[in-house]
């Protein structure tokens, strides 16, 4: 699917401002935001896909960071919170400039580039290092560390840092 | 018919006959119970005694007042006999001097036998008297006091929140913590089964919570598990005295690990509102039902709002919530193309 601007901006215009949902919510509240929410419609399924399109490009302008964020986690103590939070962060940052209609043009080159970091990020969801405690869909420590540097890999080689050739 | 006369308080003996002031006075019975490990007794408190052993079993103790109410001689008609398991009649001098002997006993002063003697010794106990104390020496002896103490579940103090406050199992607690008694030692190695199932057991009092028109369970374990997805659902740790440092702390080591390294476990009210978000979620009318579908390799009835990209699964075995959190645009999207929510890496 190739990224058209004017259209990412048709369908921001026509669809519905979205709010995420505030993190102070009553049951009775929660369930009011829900409600407010139209049904969503083929304009939404393709807006998502610009939106993701949008953040991808984000993803990867920041790929040195990413990099070397996993790669201290590769070699120290297994602690991903600097990189689930600045993963978030990046999320945070494209929902807001689409709600301020702020636009970036994402380089052909970023593409799926968010896969493998949502795929990353989540992996550490189903980290358990205590054996005893691991449940059958989790990792052990070794087992995390050998998917992140399978999944830094495919990053390094589809996705190389900035450098000359790349600008 | 043969009635005995005798000080205030009155000791009873089975199969005779009180007259009414007798029976007005001794009304004024001593009940008595164990106030802490050493086994003080303390009249007019009444609890229920574990029951004897097998062995002596038969033994019935008599209602006092049913026996009043009785007109004939107990030669001719046998007292209308009731089950009052919890009561005795102990002197002043009888509480105190069996005080004395426990407190022995447990100190491990005196050995049981020793204890029996000492009750029997000038025969300050008689019969009933006797056989109850006996039982509860021997109750003693086999059960460490524990029986006889109001026992609360280890979780019942942390988990009604005591934010910022250590479950008595967490590691890192001196000897004299209520851990220790429980048998529950924390060791280098890390948190032993026993523990965890400890934690997982206390959260588990907590009830399922039926979602409507299914047969589906959202569960408190689930939801403890998978607390810091909470403000994925719009509630505010702090309200129910955690941060998101906590929530931090949840997501990199597990529940478990977290609340063993003493971080403030999620207490009772946060699991629940938790469990009832989940539940409200699941029973709104605008969620998609996206069918079996894997959510990290398990399979699972995914339900999915779509234009907040929130999503619950429940697991289709057990038909009890699993998992759920707010997906990424990318992960929203990839999953409308493939019905997959997190790889699965195990098979």
């Amino acid at each position: 699917m190739q990224y058209d601007k004017r259209k990412h901006l048709k369908l921001l215009k026509s669809s519905p401002k979205l709010e995420s949902p505030r993190t102070s919510l009553t049951d009775e509240e929660f369930v009011k935001f829900l409600d407010s929410m139209p049904i969503p419609d083929e304009n939404f399924f393709e807006l998502e896909k610009y939106s993701a399109m949008m953040i991808s490009h984000l993803h990867w302008e920041n790929r040195e960071h990413y990099f070397e964020l996993i790669e201290k986690l590769l070699n120290g103590p297994i602690n991903f919170l600097e990189l689930r939070k600045k993963h978030r962060a990046i999320n945070d940052a494209g929902e807001r400039l689409e709600a301020e209609l702020i636009f970036l043009e994402p380089n052909p080159k970023c593409e799926g580039f968010d896969d493998l970091i949502d795929e990353l990020v989540s992996l550490f969801d189903r980290y358990c290092p205590d054996s005893s405690l691991r449940e059958s869909h989790e990792f052990s420590e070794k087992e995390l560390r050998d998917l992140v540097q399978n999944i830094f890999i495919k990053m390094k080689e589809y996705y190389p840092e900035n450098s000359k050739e790349n600008l | 018919m043969k009635i005995k006369g005798r000080g205030f308080p009155l000791e009873y003996y089975p199969g005779e006959i009180l007259t009414e002031r007798e029976a007005g006075i001794n009304r004024k019975m001593f009940l008595f119970r164990v106030t802490g490990m050493g086994g003080a007794l303390t009249p007019n408190v009444s609890v229920m005694l574990p029951p004897p052993p097998t062995a002596i079993n038969r033994i019935q103790f008599t209602s006092l007042d049913s026996m009043v109410s009785q007109t004939k001689p107990s030669s001719l008609i046998a007292p209308v006999i009731t089950n009052q398991p919890d009561k005795s009649i102990l002197t002043d001098l009888q509480l105190d001097e069996f005080n004395q002997i426990s407190s022995k006993f447990l100190d491990s002063s005196i050995s049981m036998d020793e204890a029996i003697l000492q009750l029997r010794g000038g025969g300050k106990f008689k019969d009933i008297s006797f056989i109850v104390l006996y039982i509860w020496l021997y109750r003693l002896q086999n059960n460490h006091v524990e029986s006889f103490q109001p026992i609360y579940p280890p979780h019942q103090e942390w988990m009604q929140n005591r934010a910022h406050q250590r479950p008595p199992y967490a590691g890192g607690y001196s000897s004299s913590n209520s851990g220790s008694s429980l048998g529950l030692t924390h060791t280098n190695d890390g948190f032993n089964e026993l523990s965890r199932t400890k934690i997982q057991n206390a959260y588990s009092q907590i009830p399922n919570l039926s979602v409507e028109g299914t047969n589906q369970q959202v569960t408190a374990w689930s939801a403890a598990k998978h607390i810091h997805h909470s403000p994925d659902f719009g509630m505010d740790p702090t309200k129910y005295g955690m941060t998101q440092k906590d929530l931090d702390s949840i997501a990199k080591n597990g529940l478990i690990s977290h609340i063993r390294d003493g971080g403030t476990p999620p207490n009772d009210e946060y699991v629940k509102a938790f469990q009832q978000r989940w539940k409200r979620f699941a029973e709104h009318k605008d969620f998609r039902e996206c069918g079996i579908q894997t959510v990290m390799g398990q399979d699972c009835h995914v339900l999915k709002h779509n234009r907040t990209r929130i999503f619950l699964a429940i697991k289709t075995d057990s038909g009890e919530s699993f998992t759920g959190y707010q997906l990424t645009e990318r992960q929203s999207v990839n999953h409308n193309n493939t019905g997959i929510i997190g790889k699965n890496y195990k098979n």
